[in-house]
């Protein structure tokens, strides 16, 4: 397939990325000549510079040989006008990245007119990614698969853990395992797919598939102790992203407190929200904290565009107490980083939610990448089992997976579940399928 | 630098050479070399394609390279290429010596064309056909055939196809690196093809086609005569050659465009406008100044005229009139075309009319700034302006090729008896021409300079071919540095 992407910031470039290791070839026009420059070192792609809402750019970069075009510039109006002249060169599908949601939302807008198959917005995807992890204590991060009838949670095993130096086997008759299947294990910074015979040890991250409802039970239990519900939310940065999680607070039971550095944000937010505390002041102040008052039933979430800002407060304020921290970094390359220091619980990285949208679009068909984790590598996805295939009728322990590769759930109809290896595969069945990095290729090619 | 990972691609580029000597071997064998020549090649041949496999089994594993990494790829791989190359004439005992037979071999992959061979007609068929490979693989690059062919190279193809490639901006036509490199050479092959069929028209056996057309359209002037084109004397054979080593020295992005059913792209390109002004005025100057002179009819001066003008400006280095012998003009003007070469992106040598052409440009906005500094001017190439970053890197570029001429010049005098050869050899080297004035004019060679001098002119090969820069990142510390 070939993909124009308009638009080398981070998003353009981790998806070019992305895109071009999935055997694709890509093109990417921005105007910003240093931004290519950095590309051009580390991506196979064709660059053009120039803006990316000019019909002769557009032109010069060949707009209509491509399958899809993606356009994650900045401003609305340059990815507006790129998907709408796209269309008019014949580009079959267009997506658009928007960030101010009233062209979304206003009747006045027809994005099919426009030309805009879909207009995707990272604030929203990623204040939900947020939420979900709020509202699930002990998780460090949750993602919905198969449509929202199957969860991925990660978490990190605490010392109070009935898992602790103990195997998968041990546990192979206990019922509470039976609908969870474990996908990926990271011990001293080695990610694997664990098996039967590893181990868990204190600090260890743990990802596992399971159905929503045993989700909270489940964590309960694994946690070793009853895990507080949150009480109390302080979001730092009332921009965009912190507007939009401070919305979806509203309507749920937990207090919210939103600081904001600039007056007329600060303003603006108090004007939108209802119910959540608007204080404009500086979230890295100490006073702040002990005026507002932190224990282990409130969470901190730093959400300014500033990620070192972020990260010092989050530290800050688990060292006042805060029961739950999480941070907004951006830059993928500290996250790694952080990670190992261990003093953050959460970290979002707001182009992921997107990259990881927009790769489902440009997918579509039968094979869909749904997941990408902040912590570990690989990548879930989901297959349909086709018609004809050689998979049909065959048994999940007859598949004969390489290594790097685990059958995570099943759907069929409309209910969904952890399959056994016993599992017989039928027509239409739709497979979540987590890989190691590096498999991808390989896995597609299995159920081709 | 990544030791492992640039060792693992030149283990695929031995692979291509010893591929390369087996097609040798295998002409060897039909026109029926003595056995000795037979054994040469292919104990060259065994040793290089065991060589590769060795290396290839010890650095297996994933290919992650970085930018300086694609300059260790390419200055390695062709001193590499010239080592092994330089195999099959020692064994088979053309050259015995080894540097003389390292010199013939850079100068092929090189394109350069400088040979120590004195009488071609006596030297086995098997032998000259591994000549014309060389010059065949160095026209468009071997490392770009590599890159063209290793799917699993990604980025790191785009490293090291920007080392190899010459001229100051390195086009890419596709998405992918890998599909560029290969129309590029999908053009090239093409153009031979078509370059065989029309010289064998002109009574050339198929086998002297094919060993002219490599000389040809990798501007690289190794003959299969002593006499050069010369022995053949026909005007059908000189306009041919003259045609296609224009082509050659023409940008290929520009062929690619014309095979993609755009034909007027030509003409829109300014280095193209600048090379064929520059050729056509560098050629008529040529034939008025030996018309009346040296020849007698305007016709005789107008195809000798032609002929070594764009033999010298492509830097191709074909002779079909012994050039030494005329007007001081006209030689000047000869060495003066050897400094311009052909275009970025072709197959030529020299400095590049791009450069000049910036260079040029860069001068005059210079002047006026001079007169009034408040002028806003931008250098500008196709209607679009370049950044200064890029003028004074061409600039740069064209500080240096001047310095490690003159430097070497001054080393060359050491091994040469005159000036003219000494000055003259140092370009015809490190611009890939082939043959100079005097000592190393038209008619002689490069068997009577001494080895240790051959050596150097080697090395100049191969920074004239690597367009310098990638070469000389080698000597810094900063490259060797983990």
């Amino acid at each position: 397939m070939r993909l124009l992407i308009i638009g080398a910031g981070r998003t353009g470039k981790n998806l070019a990325n992305k895109l071009c290791s999935m055997g694709h070839d890509v093109v990417m026009i921005d105007n910003n000549a240093n931004a290519l420059t950095n590309i051009d070192s580390e991506v196979d792609v064709l660059l053009v510079e120039g803006n990316g809402s000019a019909p002769d750019i557009l032109e010069k970069a060949e707009v209509a040989k491509a399958d899809v075009v993606v356009a994650v510039t900045s401003k609305d109006e340059v990815n507006f006008l790129a998907c709408h002249y796209a269309r008019c060169a014949g580009v079959c599908r267009t997506i658009a990245r928007i960030s101010d949601m009233s062209y979304i939302n206003s009747p006045l807008v027809n994005l099919e007119r426009l030309g805009i198959d879909r207009a995707v917005n990272h604030n929203e995807e990623c204040a939900q990614e947020i939420l979900n992890v709020l509202c699930l204590p002990g998780a460090i991060e949750v993602t919905n698969l198969l449509g929202g009838r199957i969860a991925a949670i990660g978490f990190k095993l605490p010392s109070t853990s009935p898992l602790l130096n103990k195997s998968l086997e041990q546990f192979k008759e206990d019922e509470r395992f039976l609908n969870v299947r474990f996908i990926g294990l990271v011990h001293d910074d080695k990610l694997e797919i664990p098996g039967g015979k590893s181990c868990f040890s204190e600090g260890d991250d743990v990802y596992v598939v399971l159905t929503p409802d045993d989700t909270a039970s489940f964590l309960n239990w694994v946690m070793g102790e009853q895990r507080q519900n949150l009480r109390k939310v302080i979001i730092a940065g009332g921009s965009d992203l912190g507007l939009s999680l401070a919305e979806l607070l509203e309507e749920t039971s937990i207090k919210t407190v939103l600081i904001e550095n600039d007056r007329v944000q600060a303003e603006y937010a108090s004007e939108l929200l209802n119910k959540c505390l608007v204080i404009n002041a500086d979230a890295s102040k100490r006073a702040m904290f002990k005026e507002l008052g932190t224990d282990i039933e409130t969470a901190f979430v730093a959400v300014t565009g500033d990620e070192e800002m972020n990260i010092v407060s989050c530290i800050q304020a688990k060292q006042l107490g805060a029961g739950f921290t999480v941070a907004r970094i951006d830059k993928q390359e500290y996250i790694p980083i952080i990670d190992k220091l261990r003093l953050i619980d959460c970290i979002i990285n707001p182009y992921l939610a997107l990259i990881r949208t927009i790769l489902q679009f440009v997918h579509g068909e039968n094979i869909v990448d749904v997941g990408l984790f902040h912590r570990i590598s690989g990548e879930l996805l989901e297959i349909a089992i086709k018609a004809g295939s050689k998979k049909v009728n065959m048994r999940l322990s007859e598949t004969n997976l390489p290594r790097g590769m685990i059958i995570a759930a099943i759907q069929r109809g409309n209910e969904a579940f952890i399959p056994t290896g016993e599992f017989v595969l039928r027509e239409n069945d739709r497979l979540a399928v987590y890989c190691l990095p590096g498999m991808v290729n390989k896995l597609k090619s299995i159920f081709k | 630098m990544n030791i492992r990972a640039v060792s693992h691609i030149i283990s695929y580029l031995l692979g291509i050479i010893g591929i390369a000597m087996g097609l040798s071997l295998m002409i060897s064998f039909g026109v029926d070399d003595s056995l000795s020549v037979k054994y040469g090649i292919g104990i060259s041949c065994w040793i290089t394609i065991m060589t590769a496999a060795i290396i290839w089994l010890l650095t297996r594993g994933s290919i992650e390279l970085s930018r300086r990494d694609g300059f260790g790829i390419a200055t390695f791989g062709w001193l590499t290429a010239a080592i092994f190359g330089a195999l099959p004439y020692i064994f088979s005992s053309v050259i015995s010596e080894p540097i003389p037979a390292i010199f013939e071999t850079m100068s092929g992959f090189t394109t350069t064309g400088a040979s120590v061979l004195l009488d071609l007609e006596s030297v086995p068929r098997g032998i000259l056909f591994w000549r014309a490979m060389t010059q065949f693989f160095g026209g468009m690059g071997v490392l770009v055939l590599c890159v063209a062919i290793l799917p699993f190279l990604k980025v790191a193809g785009m490293q090291i196809y920007r080392a190899e490639v010459p001229g100051p901006s390195k086009d890419r036509l596709t998405p992918r690196i890998t599909a560029t490199a290969k129309l590029l050479w999908g053009a090239y092959v093409l153009f031979c093809l078509i370059e065989t069929v029309m010289l064998r028209f002109g009574g050339m056996s198929w086998f002297d086609s094919w060993c002219h057309t490599c000389a040809t359209m990798a501007t690289g002037g190794f003959s299969t005569r002593s006499a050069s084109i010369g022995a053949y004397d026909s005007v059908y054979l000189d306009i041919v050659i003259i045609v296609f080593m224009f082509i050659a020295g023409t940008n290929f992005v520009l062929h690619l465009k014309l095979l993609s059913g755009k034909p007027f792209e030509y003409f829109k390109n300014s280095e193209f406008r600048f090379y064929i002004f520059f050729w056509l005025t560098a050629c008529l100057i040529l034939t008025f100044n030996i018309w009346g002179n040296i020849y007698e009819s305007f016709t005789e001066s107008l195809r000798s005229a032609f002929f070594q003008g764009t033999s010298i400006m492509t830097t191709t280095g074909f002779c079909t009139k012994d050039f030494d012998l005329w007007p001081g003009t006209s030689r000047i003007l000869l060495v003066l075309l050897m400094f311009v070469g052909g275009c970025a992106g072709s197959t030529g040598g020299g400095i590049k009319n791009i450069r000049i052409f910036v260079a040029i440009k860069a001068l005059f906005r210079e002047i006026q700034l001079y007169m009034r500094p408040e002028t806003v001017k931008h250098v500008k190439i196709d209607g679009k302006y370049l950044k200064d970053k890029t003028v004074l890197n061409i600039c740069v570029f064209l500080l240096i090729f001047v310095i490690v001429f003159a430097a070497s010049s001054l080393i060359m005098t050491a091994f040469t008896p005159d000036l003219a050869t000494a000055v003259t050899s140092t370009i015809a080297c490190l611009g890939n021409i082939g043959p100079g004035l005097s000592g190393v004019g038209a008619t002689k060679n490069y068997a009577a300079i001494p080895q240790l001098g051959q050596l150097f002119l080697s090395l100049l090969m191969l920074l004239g071919r690597l367009e310098l820069y990638t070469v000389l990142v080698i000597f810094t510390p900063a490259f060797w540095e983990k």
